[in-house]
């Protein structure tokens, strides 16, 4: 079975023409001819059929499920990869470079890098539409000289068009070419970092999912407050606000639309493939997505990550510069200006999230000609997508999910103000009243 | 040799190729109630301090107020800056985090000690770059008695 | 009082027919001397090796520490790798000096001067690493608590970076401190002998106007004695903190007690290497075989191969405790892609490098073979730079979040870095070569009547001599 997460999208999103065929019916299909693939085109979650393709944002958004950046390839299970001695591993996840496949169908072909998807049908072939529209003079610096076109192996039946080919042949070309992932491991080698369990199983024991926890009560009753040897010295109940985050992870399908919010927010900048490569891409919010189970039926979980905002932060005991530290709101918050990009914050910090400038991606150096722009992305124009609350960061510094804090800020200053006209809330409902108050000004 | 400078005071110097004929000379000078000026050695002799009747250098002393000077310059000045001049939230961490005080602390101490004792043995010996002493200088202002290498 | 008597039983220090003469002419005349045909190759490739050295530097710090391969998830590699092996070697100058003065250890004197000048080049080398490694070097100057009106802002003495900043900056300091000041009375000893008018004027400046008065010369050996004993617990305390930067933190592999103990051992273990390396050279070239002896080399090797087998020891606990602490971050981290996965080649690298080659040592004629301690001390250093690979980079490669995990490998800039590390430590090198006296001449001459060969040969009668009356004329000397 195709996963969900590619075949959706395409199948709900391709306007005018019908999908033909959900991969079920494709694949009994293909059951029928022999030696032929059957190959899907679908439309990645960020280009769509190919119109967002200039968007340097969306281009960097790792797709959902093969987490891959500014390229289109070809999808292929393990079972197929075999057959061209590629298969998950060490190797696999060390090397940027992929096997070229030449893929033909409907007497057209296309020379595209392979990656392995874990749980899609052994033969089949999914191609992302919507890349290879040409030079970056003619069609923009983002979308140009981008992936290879798709299209061409798209067909018509006489009534619609037929976005699959049941008779598709790949052969290795024996070349390589390099694709950006940003995430390269795909199991989270059964670590506690997500916790998954079926309605029924949990109806039944509710009691189960946390049961792991009866390990940590030699520590003491609350192990938040037992385990530690700093008796909570400054997080005293009552004293002001203290933000937190809360993210639904049964709700959570990955589809990276708070990555892309986070990075028009936070100004967040774009590395480019070359980059990415390097693993050098700056997102504050990300989503790792896990395959779990049967390697060739596999779950999906995916997991937004960003700065956990740690009560006893591990990334500021040691910073030299104290540029990372603690807000009396429970924020862990960053002087940028203040960072001498030692990286040891980013090195001790347990979830990774930490994001180094590692070029000068946005001209906010001192240095001259040394611009690091993919995408045009500095421009009188296109900076005028900045968000001028939010200052830009410059090259040799750490930043890192702020909790929105610009956004905090306004919030607590449009309440301070209503509070000085009603003269009258109780601490309490003040508490309240900011967190509705954050709510409705991120709505504007 | 024997020359006068100063007008009224009458120095002597002699040469020495060992300290085995040092060591009695000296005794016997000493003994025979002269002024023992100086000994100029290209090495430590070891014992020739006492036997020209030195009293101990109190270097070490010195070496040890210095240290003691820099643990607590260390120690007040990290409390000063994160418990009264500006507080911090590190971690969590208490704003007098002793534990993590102390490698600075030991380092602080080590380098005052360590510079407060070169600077104060180059001041007592008078030692400086460009200052000119070489031994036939040494010989014409004061010398009574010395041995060098050739 | 100085014992003027040592058994005949101990290798003498000294060897051949020497008298107080002899011996300056041995150590001075190569500095009076014009360089040899070596001398000037050698100097020059190390002023090509620093050169390139400084240009990826400059091409690092102009467009930023993304030319360099580290990532996201592996914030340090070449850089915190050769930082930690630069200071590792720059241990056992200090070492020598000052933990074998306290205990008396006679050999010391052939060795001492030059296995300090090794101390400072390598902490200077060190040094780089940490300035350059920065983002924003010129920046680099925040690191300093200084009172200052942008707030007031102050560092952070939480952070073991920090206290690295004044660990290294102390422990060169001292250590140059403790050089110079031995490096007085032999610049005097130049200065008294110059021909030439600018060499009495340079070492004239140098020697700082030593006179050698006797007084001088007991607050001199006070000097040495104090620096001596502030020094063993500053050389212990420079790789103790420099281990903190790993075990203090929270990543598995890192976050260690073992980590303080287990460096110390091999910063000395490295730095015995170094020496060797260096000594074997140095007394080939300046025709000092008499004064570096094979002795000397033994006894090294014989520190090396404790040191070594110290540091085995660590390996194994570190091994036990991933296993024995339950932690299954930290098992994953030893087990799974330490001793294996991508990057577990270097941890074999390490392993037959550090902890199996050593044990050769074990025989004396292994110890007493120029040949095989000059590659050992090759192997080791080798294996102890994987070493620091090793922790640093198998541990942050696959931490926590397998999401993040990743890889490295290094770039040009950052092996250039590195290249050129080498360029400036044998450029200083082969200047103290040429011009500073290599070993301590007073030092030399003060043990030549004790435990030079000529000398002990004459130790017959006292051999003979009863003990009670040996110990009377001693005290009466
Ligand atoms: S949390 Fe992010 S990735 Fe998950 S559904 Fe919401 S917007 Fe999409
Ligand atoms: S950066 Fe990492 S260590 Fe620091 S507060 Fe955020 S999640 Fe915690």
């Amino acid at each position: 079975m195709l996963q969900d997460g590619i075949i959706e999208p395409a199948a709900t999103a391709l306007g005018g023409a019908t999908f033909a065929a959900d991969a079920a019916a494709a694949a009994g299909k293909i059951s029928t001819k022999q030696g032929g693939k059957l190959e899907l085109l679908y439309q990645k979650v960020a280009i769509g059929s190919g119109k967002e393709a200039n968007n340097p944002w969306l281009q960097e958004m790792p797709d959902p499920i093969t987490r891959a950046t500014w390229d289109n390839y070809a999808c292929i299970s393990n079972t197929l990869a075999k057959t061209f001695h590629e298969e998950l591993g060490d190797d696999y996840e060390i090397n940027a470079d992929r096997k070229v496949l030449t893929i033909k169908a409907n007497g057209k072909e296309v020379k595209l890098p392979l990656l392995i998807v874990p749980g899609i049908h052994p033969e089949t072939i999914a191609i992302a539409v919507g890349y290879g529209r040409g030079d970056a003079k003619l069609i923009g610096k983002a979308a140009g000289n981008i992936g290879k076109n798709a299209y061409p192996f798209v067909s018509f039946n006489g009534q619609t068009f037929d976005y699959f080919a049941a008779d598709a042949t790949a052969t290795a070309t024996g070349d390589k070419y390099p694709v950006g992932l940003t995430q390269t491991h795909n199991s989270y080698e059964g670590r506690p970092i997500v916790k998954e369990t079926t309605l029924a199983e949990f109806v039944a024991n509710p009691k189960e999912v946390n049961a792991d926890r009866a390990k940590l009560h030699h520590y003491g009753e609350d192990f938040a407050h037992d385990a530690t040897m700093y008796k909570d010295v400054h997080m005293v109940p009552g004293n002001g606000v203290k933000w937190g985050m809360s993210i639904d992870l049964n709700t959570c399908f990955g589809c990276g639309a708070c990555t892309i919010a986070c990075q028009a927010e936070n100004n967040v900048s774009v590395v480019g493939k070359e980059q990415v490569i390097k693993a050098h891409e700056m997102h504050w919010l990300r989503i790792d997505r896990y395959f779990a189970g049967d390697v060739d039926n596999p779950e999906v979980v995916f997991q937004p990550m960003l700065c956990q905002h740690c009560d006893n932060a591990p990334c500021e005991n040691v910073c030299p510069v104290a540029a990372t530290n603690h807000s009396s709101e429970g924020i862990n918050q960053m002087a940028y200006n203040r960072c001498i990009g030692t990286r040891y914050c980013a090195n001790n910090c347990p979830y990774k999230v930490r994001r180094f400038n590692w070029r000068d991606w946005n001209g906010a150096d001192s240095f001259e000609h040394n611009l690091y722009d993919v995408a045009d992305m500095n421009d009188s124009l296109t900076r005028m997508v900045l968000n001028p609350d939010v200052v830009v960061r410059a090259r040799g510094t750490m930043e890192k999910c702020s909790f929105c804090v610009q956004r905090l800020q306004d919030a607590k200053l449009t309440a301070k103000k209503q509070v000085v006209r009603l003269k009258m809330v109780k601490r309490k409902q003040l508490v309240n009243r900011l967190v509705l108050l954050t709510l409705s000004s991120s709505v504007t | 040799m024997n020359f006068s400078i100063y007008g009224c005071k009458k120095f002597v110097v002699g040469s020495f190729d060992d300290e085995a004929v040092l060591f009695p000379a000296v005794k016997k000078v000493r003994a025979a109630g002269y002024k023992l000026h100086d000994v100029y050695t290209p090495f430590p002799v070891h014992g020739l301090d006492h036997a020209m009747g030195l009293r101990e250098t109190s270097l070490h002393t010195a070496g040890f107020v210095y240290g003691l000077t820099g643990t607590t310059t260390a120690l007040s000045v990290m409390g000063w800056v994160f418990t009264t001049d500006w507080p911090m939230n590190i971690g969590g961490k208490p704003h007098f985090p002793l534990p993590a005080f102390i490698p600075i602390t030991f380092e602080l101490t080590v380098l005052f000690a360590a510079v407060g004792m070169v600077l104060t043995f180059c001041y007592l010996c008078q030692l400086a770059p460009f200052v000119k002493n070489t031994f036939s200088t040494r010989v014409r202002q004061t010398i009574c008695l010395s041995w060098r290498s050739k | 009082m100085h014992l003027k008597y040592e058994s005949t039983l101990r290798e003498p220090l000294v060897d051949g027919v020497k008298d107080y003469h002899q011996v300056t002419e041995d150590i001075i005349s190569p500095i009076e001397a014009k360089p040899g045909k070596l001398w000037y190759i050698g100097f020059f490739i190390s002023l090509v090796l620093l050169g390139f050295g400084a240009f990826s530097v400059f091409w690092e710090v102009y467009f930023g520490t993304g030319v360099w391969n580290l990532n996201k998830t592996i914030g340090w590699g070449y850089d915190i790798t050769n930082f930690v092996w630069w200071v590792g070697i720059g241990h056992a100058g200090t070492l020598i000096s000052a933990i074998l003065l306290l205990f008396r250890q006679g050999w010391r004197t052939g060795v001492n001067r030059a296995a300090e000048a090794m101390t400072i080049f390598a902490v200077m080398c060190a040094g780089q690493f940490p300035i350059f490694h920065m983002g924003r070097v010129w920046m680099g100057f925040f690191i300093l608590p200084y009172p200052n009106t942008r707030g007031p802002v102050w560092v952070n003495f939480n952070s073991p970076l920090l206290w690295d900043v004044f660990a290294i900056s102390t422990y060169f300091t001292v250590s140059l401190l403790f050089w110079y000041s031995g490096l007085i009375p032999d610049f005097a000893t130049v200065r008294d002998r110059a021909k030439t008018k600018l060499r009495k004027l340079l070492y004239g400046v140098a020697s700082f106007g030593w006179t050698g008065s006797t007084k001088h010369w007991q607050r001199h050996e006070a000097l040495s004695l104090v620096l001596a004993g502030l020094s063993t617990p500053l050389v212990l305390s420079v790789h103790t903190i420099v281990s903190f930067d790993f075990a203090t933190s929270v990543i598995p592999g890192w976050h260690t007690t073992i980590f303080p103990p287990y460096f110390v051992a091999g910063a000395i273990f490295s730095g015995f290497a170094m020496v060797n390396t260096l000594l074997i050279i140095t007394r080939k070239i300046l025709g000092l075989e008499d004064y570096i002896t094979i002795g000397h080399i033994e006894a090294m090797n014989k520190v090396i191969v404790l040191t070594g087998s110290v540091v085995g020891v660590a390996y194994l606990t570190e091994l036990f405790m991933a296993w024995y602490g339950a932690n299954p971050y930290e098992f994953d981290t030893f087990y799974k892609y330490r001793a294996a996965g991508p990057l577990g080649w270097s941890y074999w690298i390490m392993m037959s490098c550090n902890v199996i080659s050593p044990q050769v040592f074990w025989f004396s004629k292994m110890r007493r073979n120029i040949m095989v301690t000059f590659v050992m001390s090759i192997i080791v250093n080798i294996g102890m730079w994987f070493e620091r690979f090793v922790i640093i980079c198998t541990s942050l490669y696959r931490d926590y979040l397998p999401s993040s995990w990743g890889y490295y490998r290094p770039s040009w800039p950052e092996v250039g870095f590195y290249v050129g590390t080498f360029g400036l430590f044998f450029t200083c090198f082969f200047l103290f070569a040429k011009y500073f006296p290599v070993i301590a001449v007073a030092e030399i001459k003060s043990v030549l009547k004790t435990t030079g060969k000529s000398y002990k040969e004459k130790m017959g009668k006292y051999e003979a001599q009863d003990v009670d009356a040996f110990a009377h004329d001693q005290a009466h000397h």
